[in-house]
Parts: structure tokens; sequence; C-alpha cells
């Protein structure tokens, strides 16, 4: 009860405090800086100690920057579906679904900086924003690359979080990690091979897979290391065109990299269709596994680029300090 | 009282009795180009004759032959078999209650199904595909028993209104609960619209024959039962003049209501108003003796659904709607006309 009285005095404090630097002109009060947004620009306090995430790619970004958040949503999902150098701390609070996260718990946890994506949290936002400064990102904008929003968004979190060296430096890493790939491949003479990228998974016991188009960030990382897009459906606002079995009598041989859960990818290869494909039975066919998340942020595309070069069999050229273990020190 | 809600045989389609064999081979002639119709249907572009190879001359090597033999093959004879099961089962509960209105989807008999499989499968997480039946058919049973129980009380028993509101309010508490089970699991929005709304997306073989053999009995059940279903739908009183145990008709009809109703939405959902719309059609073209209605609702029933099945994929492709949603865009203008003209007060 006390915890209640206290969390409904918090929320009406910050429901103040948001009302009162909710101006056009983005004045900041002493202690808050102006970070802009999908939604304009938002005061978020210059060193925010207890941030909670609402989509995994903030997660990540947030861990990747060395904080952990206080909460965060849908860890199991989480763990299934994204592998980062990073583990998550044991005592992060899980705050719900991503879509409809539970608003009290968030309000107790007492943030002092929310971050959460515009796909998810429009029905939400102001619930959000009257807990605490709430920023909101959209990794689909209608215009430009998603990859230079992944981008962006990472180096505007750093800003947020007070850690804006520590974020070039992943940047400047990841786009190292590229060249090195894309240096690898070249020497092992597969620069410019055709690709598909794909992510499996199993509706109402039937299998479908969402291929990547142009646009999509994950496409654009694979093709900055060399490789080539062979999926020419136009571009879709996700970056995918989402086919059922029959839809794979358009898809020839190529190097079919996929994602999916173990059961599902387990169903795959037990279907007779399966083995029937042009790019299975010229083993073109990769799992890269389960947890390569394809929406993720830095550490995420370095995941997806190091688990490509390993299906093609191509190594990295110098070994001696891989980026992971760049990472790992730098937590 | 009963004679204003039905047709009287002098108004049927097919006149002469011994055109309705006839109609009925002319039926399932119809039902097999509707099959055929289906199967050329899809993304992948596939031949006539690459069809007729991949189930003549079956290739295991050919990812065409495969496509038909285990995607599109089992979708379209499920499909067939889901629709003869459902426009049976409403065949009969009209003939039994003597309500116009009756069916599996109206009176709740789908939706007690849809969520004992829902139910099932929320608290043993993956069952063997051999419990999605039994939970089917444990469901139906007891949606049947509650709905009648309960539209059977107060003074004037079990009248078609009474058991029709009874089944609406019935559907609406149960799907509440299933809708409410599906949110909270870790399951797709997809999942969820399967089991509200039925869909035959990617049925395989694996769960047809689970689910088949059930349908099949029951089937052939309804058939052996149509002469005293005939006579129990002339009314309850001449049935047991003519010397007929009405009760033990009765419950060997309930029970092969349950096998059709729950198979078939063990197999592809609670898809609705099939059970409702295709025994009306059917009466107009035969009449009333079941010893036809039953046999030619099988033929209707199937086709129907493999016509809503086919337009559902037609309509907004490359997407698909769930066949649930266009039975129900069929079905719910003809109850509305039933509950207008048909339904007595």
């Amino acid at each position: 009860m006390k915890q209640t009285i206290k969390s409904v005095w918090i929320i009406c404090l910050l429901l103040f405090g948001s009302l009162s630097h909710a101006q056009d002109n983005m004045t900041c009060d002493t202690g808050f800086q102006a970070v802009e947004d999908a939604t304009g620009s938002v005061c978020v306090p210059e060193s925010p100690l207890r941030v909670v995430a609402l989509e995994w790619t903030y997660m990540e970004d947030v861990l990747a920057l060395g904080v952990q958040p206080v909460g965060v949503a849908d860890i199991e999902g989480y763990h299934n579906w994204v592998d980062i150098s990073i583990e998550l701390g044991e005592d992060v609070v899980d705050v719900g679904t991503r879509q409809a996260p539970n608003l009290e718990l968030i309000a107790e946890l007492e943030p002092d900086l929310i971050i959460t994506s515009q796909l998810r949290s429009t029905e939400n936002y102001d619930e959000l924003a009257a807990i605490a400064p709430t920023l909101m990102f959209n990794s689909y904008p209608p215009e430009g690359s998603y990859f230079v929003e992944m981008t962006n968004t990472f180096s505007t979190i750093a800003t947020a979080l007070n850690r804006e060296v520590e974020g070039e430096a992943i940047l400047e890493e990841m786009y190292q990690y590229f060249e090195d790939a894309s240096t690898a491949l070249e020497t092992a003479g597969r620069l410019g091979e055709g690709f598909i990228l794909a992510q499996g998974y199993l509706q109402s016991e039937a299998a479908v897979f969402r291929l990547f188009t142009d646009n999509a960030m994950a496409v654009e990382i694979l093709e900055q290391i060399g490789l080539s897009n062979d999926w020419d459906d136009a571009p879709q606002q996700y970056g995918f065109t989402t086919i059922g079995v029959e839809g794979f009598a358009e898809i020839g041989d190529t190097n079919f990299f996929f994602v999916a859960q173990e059961a599902d990818r387990n169903f795959f290869y037990e279907a007779d269709l399966w083995g029937t494909l042009p790019f299975v039975q010229n083993e073109h066919a990769y799992w890269l596994g389960a947890d390569i998340w394809l929406f993720g942020g830095p550490l995420s595309a370095k995941t997806l680029v190091d688990t490509t070069l390993t299906a093609l069999n191509v190594e990295l050229p110098q070994a001696e300090m891989t980026p992971e273990a760049t990472a790992e020190a730098g937590s | 009282m009963a004679s204003k809600t039905k047709h009287g045989d002098s108004t049927r389609f097919i006149q002469s009795r011994a055109m309705l064999p006839l109609g009925l081979i002319i039926g399932l002639g119809l039902l097999v180009l509707c099959l055929a119709w289906s199967i050329t249907l899809g993304a992948a572009e596939i031949s006539l004759s690459t069809i007729w190879d991949s189930i003549f001359a079956f290739d295991d090597s050919s990812f065409q032959h495969l496509v038909i033999q285990t995607v599109r093959l089992p979708r379209v004879v499920a499909g067939a078999l889901v629709g003869a099961s459902l426009a049976v089962a409403g065949a009969i509960m009209q003939g039994l209650t003597r309500n116009p209105l009756a069916s599996p989807s109206i009176l709740g008999v789908n939706a007690g199904a849809a969520f004992a499989v829902v139910l099932t499968v929320f608290i043993l997480g993956s069952p063997p595909l051999s419990v999605y039946s039994i939970a089917a058919f444990i469901g139906a049973g007891v949606a049947s028993v509650l709905v009648y129980a309960l539209g059977s009380m107060g003074r004037s028993g079990a009248t078609p209104l009474k058991l029709t509101l009874v089944g609406a309010v019935f559907t609406a508490f149960v799907s509440s609960f299933t809708t409410a089970l599906l949110v909270t699991s870790q399951d797709t929005l997809d999942q969820i619209r399967f089991w509200t709304v039925g869909s035959l997306a990617g049925r395989d073989w694996a769960l047809f024959t689970q689910t088949a053999p059930y349908m099949l009995v029951g089937l052939i059940g309804a058939l052996l039962l149509a002469r005293q279903i005939t006579t129990i739908s002339l009314g309850e009183d001449i049935a047991t003049g003519l010397g007929q145990n009405t009760l033990i008709v009765k419950g060997l009809a309930a029970i092969v209501v349950v096998l059709l109703a729950g198979g078939g939405v063990a197999l592809a959902g609670p898809i609705g108003f099939v059970g409702l719309v295709a025994p009306h059609i059917v009466r107009f073209i035969v009449g009333q003796d079941y010893r036809w209605i039953l046999p030619y609702c099988a033929l209707v029933g199937g086709a129907m659904v493999i016509l809503g099945d086919m337009a559902a994929r037609i309509i907004i492709r490359p997407q698909e709607l769930p066949v649930g949603v266009m039975m129900a865009l069929i079905g719910a203008p003809f109850f509305i006309y039933l509950a207008r003209w048909k339904l007595e007060r």
C-alpha cells in the first residue's frame, strides 16, 4: 500500500515535471539535456542511472554502452532471439511484453530514462512519458536507410547516457569489423557472391519464411561486407516479404542464410520438400542460429557478420584481438 | 406447427425420386471439380500435367510434386472432409431439434471444441496430435449437453429461439476464455486467429490422419441413422407413435454430431455457418428426407468450404484470409434471413 501511494506520488510529480518541460523551444532545466528522437526533442537527465529499455535493440544498445538497465521487456524472448557478447544482469526486472509493458512495475522502478520504439509504443507513449523522460525511436523511417537510422539512434542513446566516446568507439569497431570481413571474403575469392537472408518459423504448424529485401538493415550489413542480395522483391516497410513453402518455387541456387529457433529448423529439415530446394541440394543452406537478431544494434550486426563468415567457412585475417574480446574487456 | 418451418416435398427442386441418385452423382462430380480447381491455385505456378503426374506418377525428388502432395492436396481434402462433417452435423441438429437455426457454430458446439483444444495445448504444451481430437470431442460433448440443458429450462422447453440464444451466449462466453488463454500464452497472433475463426492453412497429413477416421465414422453413422432422423424431424409424437425409441436415436445422433463437429474443429478450427447454410440449400434441392439430405449435405458442405477457402486465398493475394472469415461473410446474412423468415415466434 505504501508502495502504491509512493508510485502515485511519483507519477504525479513526474507528470507535472514532464508537462513543465514539454515546451517547444526545449530549454531544459539544469541537469537535463535535449535529445532528438522520433517525437521531436526530449529533455533527459544528463547522466541517467536508472534506464528502462522496452525494445530488444535498445536493450542491446544500452548494454553495449556499458550500462545495465533496471528494467527491460520480455527477457525470455530476448534470450531466444538476441545474442551479444554482454550478458544482461541477473537483477534486471522483466516489465512484461514489449508492446504492453506493465506501467505500474515501470513506475515502481523509478527510472530516470525510458527508451522505446515507435512500432510498439505509439499507444502508451504518454503514459510512459508521465513516468520518466521517454525516448522513442523509429527503426523504419519512411525515408532513408534503416542501417543509418540504427547507427544514428545508437549515437543518440550514447549521448543520452553520457557515453559518447564509448559509443563512437563501438561504431568504429563495427565498421572496422565490416572492412575486415570484406577483406576476408576477397581473400577467399567470395566477394560479390549472392545470398538470401531469411527468418523461418512455424505458423499454425506450417513453415513460413521472411525473406529480407534490399532496404532491410541486415541486408545492408551483408552488402557492406561485399555480398549481394538475390531476393529482388520490392522494398517492404519492415524490410521483408513473407512467403509460405510455395514461395520457394522462385528461388534458385544461392547462399541461403536463415535464422530460426532450433525446433523449427528441425521441422524444416525433416520436411521432404526441404531436400528438393536447389540451395539445399547444392549445400548452400546455412542455419545461422536461433539468436541472430536481424533487427538489432551494432553488436547484433557484428554477430550477424561473424556467423555469416563462419557459415561460408571464411576466416577473419587477424585473430589476435577479436571485437568480441574488446567488447568484453570494455564491460 | 412444424409445417410452417418446412417446405413440403412438392416445393423441392428435384421433383422425381428417380432423379435423386443421379443428382448425387452429379454433385460428386462437381465436388471433385472444385477439389481439382483448388489444387491448381497457389503461389507456385504448377502446370496441370505436373499436377496429374504428382498424383499418379509421384516423384519424391520433385519440388512441385511435393508441393502438391504435402501442401495443396492435404489442404483441399481436409477442407472437403471438414465441410462435409460440419454440414451433416448441422443437418442432424436441425432435424433433431426441429430448429432451422441449429448448427454446430450457432449452438456453441464448435466454440466448446475449440476451447477444449486450446486449453489442452495450454496445459500440456505440445501434446501428441491424437490428443487434439479427444479434447475436441470432450469440448463438443460438454458444450452440446450444457447448451441443450440450459435451453430446455423453463416452461416451453427447448424452443428454437431459446436454444439459439443460449448457444450464442455460450459461444461468446467460451470464446472469451479461448482468447484469454491464447493472449496470455507466448503464441503468435496467427495462432489466435486459427482457434478463434478456423482456417485450412498449413493442414498436413499428420493431423488429418488423426482426425479423419472419427469424421468418417461420424458420416457413416449419420447415414445409418438417416431414416430415424427423418421420423423425428416430423415430430417426436409421430416418431414415438411409429414405435421409435426416440431417446436412443437422439443419443446416437448426438454422438455422431460430437464426432463430426469435434473432428472438424480439431482439424481446422471452428469454421462457422457451413453447418447452418448447407442443410437449407440441400432441403431446397431434395426436400425433407434425411436419407437424401445427409449425403447431399456432405457434398454441398465440402464444396462450400473448398470454394470459400479458394476465395479466401485469392481476395487479398498474396496474403490469405482464414476460410472461417469467408464463411461468416456468406453465413451471417443467411442467418439473418432465416431468423427473420423461418423462425417461429
